[in-house]
């Protein structure tokens, strides 16, 4: 394809070389940035390869940290994949995994949805406004652990959320006795007192994402938007949620990455239970290593859980490419109907400028 | 100068005691004394300041004659001194040879739960010194305390085990552990130190060998030195008991006079005859939580044979999915219609609470029950208060062949191993420091000491004046009938964790009605048979077998 009149040609740039590069032994630019870069890199690797190597390896083994020989004599007990096995095999872990599941479906989705509401709320100026934000912000800075237990004392069965229920319920509406709701001690409830702790942690992180991509979005396009006679809804479905889709795609991500690995506040309200009610994934492999000694199976759990994280965050990660690839073609898209520019000779243009 | 028999030379033995006091020591006392008076605060020095009672202030400074150690500055301080014969003694005599006699001094940390540093950090009673400044001042051993939650224990040590860590050379273990430190090499044998130093705990437990072996030794060797009682005694309130109403009720209603119940049948009776929950008042709160509340199952389980219903037979097959378990399960669900609500998520600071405060008529608590609730502004806060009321009883238990067995649990206990991975030339004064601890001379000493939860578990703590005044005499003659009566939790064997994990999460299911008793018990004994498996069954039929020496045989 030729350039547009007016757009050179995309051409390699010319190699350069840093005065003084000699010190460098006469490299390139780029040979310099790699010197520079490497013990940088074989750092992180370490840090995150050795880890990661250590966890692999004794997934293949029956190790723990009773057998009495340290982690490096792990091969003594070999079993190759005997821990997948079971851990795809185990009815405990695969439960743990759907709890954990519908924790993260519920928990970010009601987030999201409370997260939005409150960003357009907070859009406009109004009284107290700032006073109102530091109110929501506020329980995303508390320690989980210390939310796990203020919704312990919460959802007691004659704490502060039954009393206000049976008040609402039957002081003022007369429609039932006194309400006394095993939030923590029922097993088909339990699940929901640790959403609940979440969501009311979490969403204000929601709320915030939400109101910077909200408050960054063009003002004259909008403007354009309202005076044209788009409506709230028609701003929202055709303008407001395709500019804030990569915003809206990381928030999502971040908090199900998050909320997957929940741990601190399901561990104070209910220990995982009761019985195994709550016992997320966390829970779960918490329970392998520091209940049942088993450092190699609750291994081979982390690394099939590692796997199926990374497998979703590849698959959520690419529409977030795919949508700044869309934001970018849509802005550079020539408005008369004439040929589309490439990105990567939009990009060489406005490197040009 | 006299020498001891052991050849050590004792400075407090080579003069009469009417000479031994020096003149320094002297005006250090009178000094003391005489502040006491200055300041008011001292009322009691003040007041009992007469010619006569000046020898018996100076007397509380020194030893008594024969002795070689213990604390000094209070009245009854001879009961803890000791002499070189004695398990304190040869310990602190050991520990000066590392020592040169006290001149070098020795650093030894020690890890234990934060709720029972008071007892070796705090000076008790008044005049006394700390036990660890004693240990420093007689032996110059300094123990360096490194306090730790006890839901950390296990974590830390696993971190020991898998880091090799012996910067403590003393740490907290609890007796399920014994098995799975012994095995992982972090728990050093200390048979040969025994058989040295020659420790007092089979004439001085409370239990006798059974409570030695139960808490003290894994396959028949010793690996763990106790300085607790973690029994758990059933505690009731006696102004609801001997009340004449609730006696004339109770009879009508049952046909048999209202006293604390022998068997769980009566337990039965008598806890859903006080569940008044308008009145706030619960018939018996034991606890039914995760992690904690599987003992009171135990309980019913284990007294369900004669000697006892065991967990494993002797090739460690699992016995609990039999009619023993399967009823025990049954009872142990029944009782959630008479504890408070929300008993799932209440831990002991709630059970400790909620007997304080007059709700309840029965519970099972540790026997520190006694020590903590009465006239304590913080727990204590019934109106009128109750706490003097509280009495502690053996387990209910069951008739089997026309014999009554009842059987208590012990479980947790604060106990303690020489860790492996430490210097091994400090592994002997290690021990001996724990040797020292657990001697009746100075575990009777501290275990009175209101500033922790280390419990009485030698029979002379249980006759001594400080702790009898702590834990309350009548409670004190109690334990003396509990502790034979009791059983050790699951068993102290390898893995011992993951088979109470597997008994506890499937009792919870069964406690929340998603699986029956029978599901439940089933579900663990496959669950244990996979442990078991994993772990070698050769190898825990062994241990099984030894630990049959830690189980008791009482009847009654």
């Amino acid at each position: 394809m030729e350039a547009p009149a007016g757009i050179p040609a995309r051409q390699a740039p010319p190699k350069r070389r840093l005065p003084g590069s000699s010190a460098f032994g006469g490299r390139s630019e780029k040979g310099i940035a790699q010197v520079l870069v490497t013990p940088g890199q074989l750092l992180l690797l370490f840090l995150i390869g050795f880890p990661a190597g250590v966890a692999i390896y004794i997934s293949f083994t029956n190790y723990t940290a009773t057998t009495g020989y340290p982690w490096y004599d792990a091969y003594k007990g070999w079993i190759w994949f005997d821990n997948y096995w079971e851990a795809l095999s185990s009815g405990g872990f695969w439960s743990s995994i759907w709890r954990t599941l519908l924790v993260s479906v519920l928990a970010v989705g009601i987030e999201f949805a409370l997260g939005l509401i409150l960003a357009f709320l907070f859009l406009r100026e109004f009284r107290a406004r700032g006073i109102l934000m530091v109110v929501f912000l506020l329980p995303m800075m508390v320690v989980p652990a210390v939310t796990g237990f203020i919704f312990y004392m919460i959802f007691q069965t004659s704490g502060p959320l039954n009393a206000a229920l049976t008040f609402i319920f039957d002081t003022v509406l007369g429609i039932t006795g006194p309400i006394h709701i095993p939030w923590l001690s029922d097993p088909s409830i339990a699940i929901y007192s640790v959403i609940m702790a979440d969501i009311w942690q979490w969403t204000p992180l929601m709320f915030l994402i939400f109101l910077s991509g909200l408050v960054a979005l063009p003002e004259d396009q909008m403007n354009q938007a309202r005076i044209l006679g788009a409506g709230f809804w028609h701003q929202l479905r055709y303008l407001v949620l395709p500019m804030m889709k990569p915003i809206i795609l990381i928030a999502l991500i971040i908090r199900s990455i998050e909320v997957f690995k929940i741990f601190d506040s399901d561990w104070l309200l209910t220990r995982g239970g009761p019985g195994d009610a709550t016992t997320t994934i966390s829970v779960y492999l918490y329970r392998q290593i520091n209940e049942n000694y088993r450092y190699g199976y609750a291994s081979a759990a982390a690394i099939i859980v590692l796997i199926m994280v990374s497998a979703f965050a590849i698959r959520a990660i690419r529409p977030i490419e795919a949508a700044q690839e869309e934001t970018f073609e849509e802005l550079i898209k020539p408005e008369d109907g004439g040929e589309e520019l490439h990105i990567e000779d939009a990009i060489a243009t406005e490197a040009q400028v | 100068m006299e020498h001891d028999e052991t050849g050590v030379q004792n400075p407090d033995m080579d003069e009469p005691e009417s000479k031994r006091v020096s003149r320094g020591k002297l005006l250090k006392v009178a000094g003391a004394a005489g502040a006491g008076i200055a300041f008011g605060g001292l009322a009691g020095t003040a007041k009992a300041w007469t010619p006569s009672s000046r020898n018996a202030v100076l007397a509380n400074k020194k030893l008594a004659k024969g002795m070689i150690g213990g604390p000094t500055g209070f009245d009854g301080a001879e009961r803890y001194q000791y002499g070189p014969n004695t398990a304190a003694g040869r310990a602190i005599l050991g520990l000066k040879k590392f020592t040169n006699n006290g001149k070098k001094r020795l650093d030894l940390k020690m890890r234990m739960w934060n709720g029972a540093t008071g007892q070796l950090s705090v000076p008790f009673p008044k005049g006394a010194p700390s036990v660890a400044d004693q240990l420093l001042k007689e032996a110059n051993v300094k123990l360096h305390l490194t306090a730790i939650a006890p839901t950390d224990q296990i974590t830390k040590n696993l971190q020991t085990i898998a880091t090799r860590d012996g910067s403590n050379q003393i740490l907290i273990s609890s007796i399920e552990d014994n098995g799975d430190y012994a095995e992982a090499g972090l728990a050093r044998n200390l048979d040969a130190f025994v058989a040295t130093h020659k420790p007092d705990w089979d004439q001085d437990f409370a239990g006798g060998k059974v409570a030695v072996a139960m808490q003290n030794q894994y396959a028949g060797s010793y690996y763990a030195v106790s300085l607790d009682g973690d029994y758990q005694v059933w505690v009731y309130r006696q102004d609801l008991f001997d009340n004449a109403k609730n006696q004339k009720d109770f009879k009508a209603k049952y046909g048999y006079d209202l006293a604390f119940p022998t068997t769980w049948q009566q337990h039965a009776d008598i806890a859903t005859f006080f569940t008044r929950p308008s009145e706030k008042l619960y018939g018996s709160i034991d606890l039914k939580n995760p992690y904690w509340g599987y003992c009171n199952w135990m309980m019913r389980y284990v007294s369900s044979a004669n000697p006892n219903q065991y967990y494993f037979d002797l090739n460690a097959k699992p016995l609990i999915n039999g009619p023993a378990g399967i009823q025990a399960t049954k009872e142990h669900v029944a009782s959630m219609a008479w504890t408070y609500p929300d008993t799932l998520s209440k831990g002991w600071p709630e059970e400790y609470a909620a007997m304080g405060a007059g709700n309840a008529a029965m519970a099972s608590m540790f026997s520190n029950v006694t020590k903590f609730i009465p006239g304590n502004p913080g727990l204590d806060t019934a109106n009128p208060k109750i706490g003097s009321f509280l009495r502690t009883e053996v387990a209910p238990g069951r008739m089997v062949g026309g014999k009554l067995i009842r059987r208590s649990i012990i479980y947790f206990n604060n106990q303690f191993v020489v860790n492996a991975f430490s210097n091994k030339a400090l592994h002997e004064p290690a021990y001996l420091v724990l040797q020292w601890l657990s001697s009746k001379s100075i575990f009777d000493w501290f275990t009175g000491n209101p500033a922790g939860y280390m419990d009485p578990n030698h029979t002379s703590a249980l006759n001594d004046p400080l702790v009898r005044s702590s834990y309350k005499p009548y409670a004190c003659d109690k334990l003396k009938e509990i502790i034979p009566h009791t059983a050790p939790p699951i068993l102290a064997i390898r893995g011992a964790r993951e088979y109470t994990q597997a008994l506890d999460n499937n009792l919870q299911k069964a406690l929340t009605k998603q699986i029956s008793p029978e599901q439940a018990m089933a579900n663990t004994a496959a669950a244990w048979e996979k442990t078991t498996n994993r772990i070698g069954r050769a190898k825990q039929i062994a241990a099984i077998k030894a630990n049959r020496a830690a189980w008791p045989q009482i009847t009654g």
